[in-house]
């Protein structure tokens, strides 16, 4: 079981830009009529506008490139296997055919057209995280959902929670770590035989896991309330969201950027 | 707010953290590249001691974490049914506690369920027309997806009459 050493949780890229330093709420919505835009556009104009906009993003907010391309590393072989499959199974008129295999004109462009879909939404989404901390996102979701509050939905203690647990998932990745050791020096062996043994040598790490689990959430409770914590009405933020007219021009311009490339986009070329 | 629902909310959290911290320890690498991880037992032991409800909140909280800390979207319903939905279907563990295995059993399908149906549409978005979009998101999910569910069944089972013990 290799550990993890010098992990760092999430992908964000902490750097001095104008991206980092939009409302994380812009930027999640912003981001939402981004990957609209980008599953409802099908022809190489479509795809051109967004690939620009995208490179501006980008460059806007001084990302390494190699950051930004590693965010598709997960989904390569989906990409890979859904271009795969459209280049050789799209009916249409052969290009190349060898024995069984018939590669056409629509299946090249099926190809291309789901492959480029697929790693411009991933990178998009991608660069949400890249710019934006998860306490920022934690935050910017709780106050988009807070209208929803009415209907019962409990907007407040899910982003609590979500705060919280990114605090914590540090902190038990290293309690974990110091059981498996402790147990090791005890001579349990996590490494060896099939799944079933490997569980069943793993209880003895999972059960002192879920002691200290239950005890450390009963002192963080008595420490809450002892501070006074009644929930989400009337409770101040160290750091307050604030959203400055360059957000709402941020968000309007991605909005008017997604309408006109879903318009334009098969106006003056098609394949 | 009172007592018993801070408690909640913090362990809900913690639960939800765990969950996360073990999704990044992988138990077991499956031949074709899959890994197991324990990352639903947390989950399942949170549902069992405080309810469905309170079940939901920690999966959905968990769900959006891992979209957040390094999860992909391919489409906007994915982005739902792979994540919060998915964590969160694991609560229904709840709603059946004697005896054990069908309540976990429920739960585990649950979730299951929803990532078979997000390959669905997947697929569907993705994928030639003709193509049998249920029996390949079912074999794609189910290669990896059910051994981890299995195995943290089990796993509840060896913990829960331990922890029982410790309150």
């Amino acid at each position: 079981m290799k550990f993890l050493n010098n992990m760092t949780l999430g992908q964000y890229v902490p750097v001095d830009s104008p991206v980092h330093a939009m409302d994380p709420r812009c930027k999640i919505l912003a981001t939402l009529f981004c990957l609209i835009g980008v599953f409802m556009v099908r022809e190489p104009l479509g795809f051109a506008l967004w690939c620009i906009f995208f490179a501006a993003v980008v460059s806007a907010a001084k990302i390494p490139v190699r950051l930004v391309l590693s965010t598709i590393r997960p989904v390569w072989i989906l990409v890979a296997f859904t271009s795969v499959i459209h280049l050789f199974f799209t009916q249409g008129t052969p290009v190349f055919a060898w024995g069984m295999i018939r590669i056409t004109h629509e299946g090249i462009i099926m190809a291309v057209r789901m492959g480029l879909r697929l790693m411009l939404l991933v990178m998009f989404a991608g660069m949400l995280t890249l710019t934006t901390s998860p306490t920022e996102l934690a935050d910017g979701l709780e106050s988009l959902f807070s209208p929803f509050k009415r209907f019962g939905f409990p907007a407040h203690e899910m982003a609590m929670m979500m705060t919280i647990a990114l605090r914590f998932i540090p902190t038990l990745l290293n309690e974990t770590d110091r059981i498996m050791k402790a147990q090791i020096a005890r001579g349990a062996e996590l490494e060896r035989g099939g799944p079933l043994r490997r569980l069943r040598a793993f209880v003895p790490v999972l059960v002192p896991l879920f002691v200290i689990v239950f005890q450390r959430a009963d002192d963080l409770a008595t420490a809450m309330e002892a501070r006074n914590y009644t929930g989400g009405e009337g409770r101040t933020r160290m750091n307050p969201l604030e959203w400055s007219p360059r957000d709402s021009a941020a968000l309007i311009f991605s909005l008017l950027f997604a309408i006109a490339a879903i318009a334009l986009d098969g106006r003056f070329f098609t394949l | 707010m009172e007592n018993r629902k801070v408690r909640i909310l913090v362990e809900g959290a913690l639960a939800a953290a765990l969950a996360l911290a073990l999704s990044y320890l992988r138990l077991w690498r499956m031949p074709q590249g899959g890994s197991i991880t324990l990352e639903n037992v947390p989950l399942f032991l949170f549902t069992l001691r405080w309810g469905l409800k309170a079940g939901l909140g920690a999966g959905s909280v968990a769900g959006l974490l891992q979209l957040i800390l390094g999860g992909y979207v391919v489409h906007p319903a994915q982005a739902l049914l792979d994540y919060p939905m998915a964590f969160a279907a694991l609560s229904l563990a709840a709603v059946c506690r004697r005896p054990l295995w069908a309540g976990l059993l429920i739960g585990a399908s649950a979730r299951f369920a929803c990532h078979v149906l997000s390959g669905v549409v997947f697929f569907a978005a993705y994928a030639p027309e003709g193509t049998n979009v249920w029996a390949y998101s079912a074999i794609y999910n189910g290669s990896f997806m059910l051994p981890s569910l299995v195995l943290s069944i089990i796993a509840i089972y060896i913990i829960w009459p331990r922890l029982e013990k410790v309150g």
